[in-house]
């Protein structure tokens, strides 16, 4: 492992590097598979674009950005990050893209869901998780029920995707009840 | 009382549409086609709602296959 930040069963997140803006990382952002559900998407991505946003998010303090690579075999599959970082209020929001197809099979991102919460509440010490996503992304409205998500409201029809406009879905996952659902004490 | 294994077996057949009987011992995502992503979560919602409970983070990560879901679900009913 290299660098890592966070260790799951399947998967370690580290922090990227330069020269991870050669990877597969940029394609993620442009190839409609991987970015269907995403409500920034629109423009095409390019490794130039993803060397600005590398540049602009190194040093940020208000946004972690983590690669998620493969325990086995160091592949990198896929980007995750807790943006709008606020140690004032103790929130942030999370978002995760599983890129490569492979390894879409929903245990890769139970980890990441996994690390990212623990990272949140237990190292940055937020008392809320914040998530939005489309109306129509099921997969990720399972994925938030799991790891005990409230839903707190929604902005009606707001995204234009796929020819049709969805709802921006936000969800809260307060600290108390995490740990409720984690630790007996 | 029925075995913890067939009430798994039958949520994983409802979830991957599949007969109960064509649901393997060693079943795992590479052994069943319908075994994607959204369906592993449609799993373990099916399987929190018959066993009437939630599963904690960790052992989220850990329901890679049957062998592994029965024996967290068998040691999470014994601590109950």
């Amino acid at each position: 492992m290299k660098n890592p930040y966070a260790i799951g069963k399947l998967i370690y997140l580290r922090p990227p590097e330069e020269e991870d803006i050669d990877s597969n990382w940029y394609t993620w952002l442009s190839n409609p598979d991987t970015s269907q559900y995403l409500a920034e998407r629109f423009w095409p991505n390019t490794k130039e674009k993803q060397r600005e946003f590398f540049n602009e998010t190194k040093n940020s303090s208000t946004r972690m950005v983590l690669l998620i690579i493969d325990k086995d075999n160091d592949q990198m599959i896929g980007v995750c990050n807790l943006n709008n970082i606020s140690f004032l209020h103790g929130k942030a929001e999370i978002a995760l893209i599983i890129g490569e197809k492979e390894y879409q099979n929903g245990t890769y991102a139970i980890d990441v869901m996994s690390l990212l919460l623990k990272i949140g509440f237990d190292r940055l010490n937020m008392r809320n998780i914040i998530t939005s996503r489309l109306g129509n992304n099921s997969l990720t409205t399972t994925l938030e029920k799991i790891f005990g998500f409230i839903e707190i409201g929604k902005f009606d029809k707001l995204i234009f995707s796929e020819g049709l406009y969805q709802d921006l879905v936000y969800s809260q996952l307060k600290k108390e009840n995490w740990r409720k659902r984690n630790f007996k004490n | 009382m029925e075995k913890i294994t067939t009430r798994i077996k039958k949520i994983m057949a409802v979830v991957f549409d599949l007969s109960i009987e064509n649901i393997p011992n060693d079943a795992e995502p590479l052994k069943i086609d319908k075994w994607d992503s959204l369906n592993h979560l449609l799993l373990i919602v099916g399987l929190e709602e018959e066993f009437n409970f939630k599963f904690t983070d960790n052992e989220l990560t850990e329901l890679l296959n049957l062998h592994l879901i029965e024996s967290i679900i068998i040691n999470k009913i014994s601590k109950s």
